[in-house]
């Protein structure tokens, strides 16, 4: 038997294919190992619900595909084959494939074989799931897919694998049964937003038991060994689910021609921009190659039959890329764009069309004349600027006007913002008529979890600059290459020492995300000292006395990623480029410059100073070393009326976005519950319609056009900060002058309270702004009668504490 | 913006100490001025504020009430660029001024009639806004000393609980003992509490003295069974004493608005009528 197009497994790839197929009139045959369609959804469990990610992705063809459940969903799509004359084969399981003359011979499981001229592979990655592959394993114990969790009742059950399978199944199981689940990862990222909220969610609330950044060792006498960060922990189990993903089937895949990049099992073939692999003829679609999402699938089983049968078809994304490019490159066709970009950048030179394609939907280019700005010091931008033709110039230090470096073609500048999510520390102008390709943060995060080239490269560039901008006093980088290479990146958990009291000085830091205060111990207590920022040097002072241990103890507040400079090269740096020790004692005399101010506004006060160490800790414990722009009130100095709460209300249509109830104070200060506009704002992370954003002067705003009240943000802050409410409404409804005359007494404004914000379709996420649309200025510090209230990033307000606090 | 709110000279800074005190100065040279009006230019006839200085000062004195008057509608004006506490500054040093303003614009002479009242009306406005600074000034630092960490509600239940603790505790001990610690802790919650501290105080201490007595009247009883009621009656004492004491603070901070603000509603009207008449008779 002889047929024009063979295509093997009916996923939504294959059969997206097939279906066209059978439209076109194209002579086909659908291959299925098993009895029925899609078995990978088949096998989904019971009434899953399934999404149509990515929203605005078109899907192309005629396989119907919206978001519903397993059943509606396998329903539609076997109607569909049925109706349009798909040539199905059932219980065919292609063994083999091999090129025969002009096309190829495909064997099947029972021995019989057939001809093709082309061949489709949709076979998927579910045919080859990986295994926990760890000793004591008993097939009985451990499974790998969960059909239907309402079978499951009264049972302690493991769920290893934090993914959105995992996850589901875990929040399915966690009904009827004691859930354990065990996450490689610190969190629940990985996940579709939705199952990282619920899951989170049904952590919080005790129905899973989670156990992160952990992995499963052996199991013995019922007991599964998990090694987490606490040590060595036993779960007892009746069942565990392993949920590990799947790996292409690598020796069947190779036996049929195609190459494979890398050794990696991880790997996927590499494809032309027609999904056609190396062996010609033979295409591949959906998360064989790499694709994981079913309209991907769809759509790329579409366009090969499209372009097999001589068909024209752009692909899905084609008009959102055009699109984007129209601005910069008014006329020019998509594919020129693309190879323009990767011949001009290279960070994105090593990814695949397709790839570059999903990264090119989520970046802007920019074409600048000479000496327009790109982005100023100070500003809360944080993508990522690649320069693809032309020069930029950064402005490191505005006293030093001729401490310029360029940043010629092919290089890039922002990656200090994108990891830190600090301000910009330096300007940067085009130095001539320049063309960039600005790489938004979503699109950065996707490219370094898929690419590990691009990770390296920016942590690699990121070493380089943080050294030059913080060490360089002048010099060029090359100079700096001995410090370069002694470099390297070290991260630390919140709370982890990095330099500990009394250890010999060994390196050298610069912080390059998160922050950390410096402590020591007085007197049998430790005392706080300061803080140090990203893009902080610290750990200096040991290099300008020979025979020094380590005067202080800096620890990470947050999770933080530190440069760590070896001490030898350090040493050697300061010997040939004794300029460097300025940087050193400069840094090391500020420091004492504050603490003798300190010490003398404390030693003339009659009155005992407030307790520095203890509002600090509270601070940090509260999580303000993450935050911007913080609200703290001196609780000594305010009087409780709440004219703080009723401004927010009355300039935020009547809805307040602080509450000092529901705040925590400790030693004097109250941190009420408001929004601190984090470095790296975690309500940001899983946002499905990208509403809310950072503003360059630094507040992390909601864009209440834009929100679709999905929650997801109202989960993710980690301090409660972001409620659900209807907008709307006249704040000074119900008032009249003298009722606000009347000490107010009686009418407010109507502050509605959390707890007012009923239960709506209307509702959207709301928090503090900084007063953005009431003028810039904070409405509730401008508000406060007795000068008790401030608005004010951590670092000033520490500095505050030191020199010179009303001791009261 | 940022940077402005980051000097650190505003960072919780009382209202009376705003810019170092910089409104005291400004209304003690408006004092001076005054002062010295009245001295350097004394009427032909009596003083009663019907020459070029009683003029003077008394259009000096209503412009500074009516500007005074306005804080109660600015307070609550959102979202402007300045400061709240600025404007509180100088309301209290100007208010302040106003009183020897008036004083001088009367020569230091009352009678019997409206003109008169519209002094009286000024001078308790200036001292009831006197006794709200001052308590503005030293309640707050005293209320966060007596919550010791605490909020309204949690010193609630906090209190709630020791009652519950104590009721239990006292039913191993007779009748008029669980009699009298049900007396004691019966308020229970912030509302019942309110204005009966001293009855209470009273009852706390008689029940604790008594559980005391238990020891010394002999019975066969040993220290291990007082000790734990009497450590929660003590507990409770001292909660109640901590509740009454920020319920007290509250009030005072809020109720003596309720004379301020009236009494200003009131000096307005009577001022209008000072004026009205004066030129009336003129």
């Amino acid at each position: 038997m002889r047929v024009r197009l063979a295509i093997i497994g009916s996923g939504p790839g294959g059969l997206s294919a097939a279906v066209t197929a059978a439209r076109l009139g194209v002579d086909h045959i659908l291959l299925e190992r098993t009895g029925h369609l899609s078995d990978t959804i088949f096998k989904y469990q019971k009434r899953k619900k399934v999404m149509a990610h990515p929203m605005r992705l078109a899907k192309l063809g005629d396989l119907p595909f919206a978001e519903g459940s397993r059943e509606e969903i396998l329903g539609g799509w076997t109607a569909t084959a049925e109706s349009q004359g798909v040539n199905v084969r059932y219980h065919a399981e292609a063994t083999r494939i091999a090129r025969q003359g002009g096309g190829f011979l495909i064997t099947l499981g029972d021995g019989a074989t057939l001809e093709a001229e082309t061949v489709v592979l949709g076979i998927g990655v579910q045919g080859n799931l990986r295994r926990l592959g760890i000793p004591g394993e008993d097939p009985a114990q451990v499974f790998y897919q969960l059909e239907d969790p309402d079978e499951l009742k009264g049972l302690r059950i493991i769920v290893v694998g934090a993914g959105d399978a995992g996850l589901e199944n875990a929040l399915a199981l966690c009904a009827a049964n004691t859930v354990t689940i065990i996450n490689r990862q610190a969190d629940f990222s990985r996940a579709k937003p939705g199952n990282m909220t619920d899951a989170e969610r049904a952590v919080r609330g005790g129905q899973i038991r989670a156990l992160h950044e952990s992995s499963p060792t052996r199991i013995e006498a019922g007991m599964l060994f998990v090694d987490t960060p606490t040590g060595e922990e036993r779960v007892p189990f009746d069942r565990i689910i392993a949920r590990l993903g799947a790996i292409p089937p690598r020796r069947f895949v190779e036996d049929c021609g195609i190459r494979f990049p890398s050794a990696d099992p991880a790997a996927v073939p590499e494809l032309s921009e027609t999904y056609e692999s190396n062996v010609p003829g033979l295409y591949i679609v959906g998360a064989l190659g790499g694709y994981t999402l079913i309209k991907q699938a769809i759509n790329q089983g579409h366009e090969v039959v499209c372009r097999i049968a001589g068909q024209p078809c752009a692909p899905a994304d084609e008009n959102l890329l055009r699109q984007r490019f129209e601005k910069c490159f008014p006329g020019s066709s998509v594919n020129d764009v693309l190879a323009y970009v990767r011949r001009t950048v290279p960070l994105l030179a090593g990814l695949t069309t397709l790839q570059l394609r999903d990264t090119m939907l989520e970046c802007n280019l920019h074409r600048f004349a000479a000496g327009d700005l790109v982005f100023r010091r100070g500003d809360y931008t944080n993508s990522l600027w690649n320069v693809a033709e032309g020069a930029a110039a950064v402005e490191i230090d505005p006293q030093r006007p001729e401490l310029r470096p360029r940043v010629e073609a092919g290089q890039f500048v922002g990656e200090l913002g994108l990891r830190s999510g600090r301000r910009r520390t330096a300007t940067v102008w085009a130095a001539e008529p320049t063309v960039m390709v600005e790489i938004s943060v979503p699109a950065m995060r996707k490219l370094l979890s898929s690419v590990e080239s691009v990770g390296q490269e920016l942590d690699r560039v990121a070493v380089r600059r943080l050294i030059h901008t913080t060490l360089g006093a002048g010099r060029q980088i090359a100079e700096l290459d001995g410090l370069i290479a002694a470099a390297r990146l070290q991260k630390f958990k919140a709370l982890e020492p990095i330099i500990t009291e009394g250890d010999p000085v060994d390196a050298l830091y610069i912080l390059r995300s998160g922050s950390a205060t410096i402590s020591r111990l007085e007197n049998g207590r430790m005392s706080v000292l300061g803080f140090v920022g990203a893009g902080g040097l610290f750990g200096e002072r040991g290099f300008l006395d020979v025979d020094a241990t380590r005067a202080a103890t800096i620890r990470a507040t947050v999770a933080s990623e530190v440069v760590r400079i070896e001490g030898d090269a350090v040493r050697a740096a300061l010997a040939e480029m004794p300029e460097m020790s300025r940087v050193f004692s400069s840094a090391v005399q500020s420091q004492m410059e504050r603490s003798v101010r300190a010490t003398l506004a404390n030693v003339t006060r009659a009155t005992p100073p407030r307790n520095i160490s203890a509002i600090t800790d509270f601070l940090v414990a509260k999580g303000v070393g993450e935050a911007t722009n913080v609200f703290i009130i001196d609780e000594k100095i305010c009087t409780g009326c709440g004219n703080c709460e009723s401004a927010c209300a009355a300039t935020h249509g009547g809805i307040s976005r602080v509450s000092r109830e529901l705040g925590a104070s400790a030693e004097g200060f109250l941190l009420p519950l408001a929004c601190r506009h984090c470095e790296t704002p975690h309500c940001m992370s899983h946002c499905p319609v990208d509403a809310i954003s950072r503003m360059p002067s630094g507040e992390v705003i909601i864009d209440a056009g834009t929100c679709i009240g999905c929650k997801a943000c109202v989960n993710d802050c980690p301090y409660g900060v972001i409620s659900m409410a209807e907008l709307g409404g006249d704040p000074h409804a119900g008032t009249n002058w003298l009722a606000r005359m009347m000490a107010g007494i009686g009418v407010l404004p109507p502050k509605r309270t959390r707890e007012d914000h009923h239960d709506g379709s209307a509702k959207k996420a709301v928090k503090c702004d900084l007063c953005r649309t009431a003028g810039g200025v904070p409405a509730c510090v401008t508000a406060c009668p007795t000068g008790a209230a401030t608005r004010l990033d951590p670092e000033s307000f520490l500095t505050w504490l030191r020199e010179g606090a009303r001791a009261s | 913006m940022l940077a402005s709110m980051n000097s650190t000279s505003t960072i919780h800074r009382s209202f009376l100490l705003w810019r170092g005190g910089y409104y005291a100065w400004v209304a003690a040279g408006l004092c001076v001025g005054c002062v010295g009006l009245y001295w350097l230019a004394p009427p032909a006839g009596p003083r009663n504020g019907g020459s070029f200085a009683g003029y003077t000062l008394g259009t000096v004195g209503l412009g500074l009430v009516l500007w005074l008057g306005w804080f109660g509608l600015r307070r609550r004006r959102y979202g402007g660029a300045g400061r709240l506490d600025e404007v509180l500054s100088a309301h209290v040093y100007l208010g302040v001024a106003v009183a020897l303003v008036a004083l001088l614009h009367c020569g230091f002479r009352i009678h019997g009639n409206v003109h008169s009242l519209a002094l009286l009306l000024l001078l308790g406005v200036v001292a009831s806004g006197i006794f709200g600074a001052a308590a503005f000034w030293s309640i707050p630092a005293r209320m966060t000393r007596n919550r010791a960490g605490m909020t309204l509600a949690t010193m609630s239940a906090e209190l709630a609980a020791i009652a519950v603790r104590c009721r239990a505790l006292s039913l191993s001990f007779p009748d008029d003992i669980v009699a009298l610690v049900a007396r004691t802790t019966s308020p229970g919650g912030k509302d019942r509490v309110m204005g009966r501290r001293d009855r209470l105080r009273r009852l706390n201490l008689a029940a604790i003295a008594q559980v005391q007595d238990e020891l010394v009247r002999g019975r066969d009883v040993t220290p291990a069974e007082i000790l734990p009621l009497a450590q929660s009656l003590t507990q409770h004492l001292t909660m109640v004493e901590r509740l009454t004491a920020d319920l007290r603070y509250r009030r005072t901070l809020l109720l003596w608005r309720v004379i301020h603000v009236p009494m200003t509603v009131a000096l307005v009207a009577a001022l209008a009528i000072h004026v009205l008449v004066v030129f009336y008779d003129w």
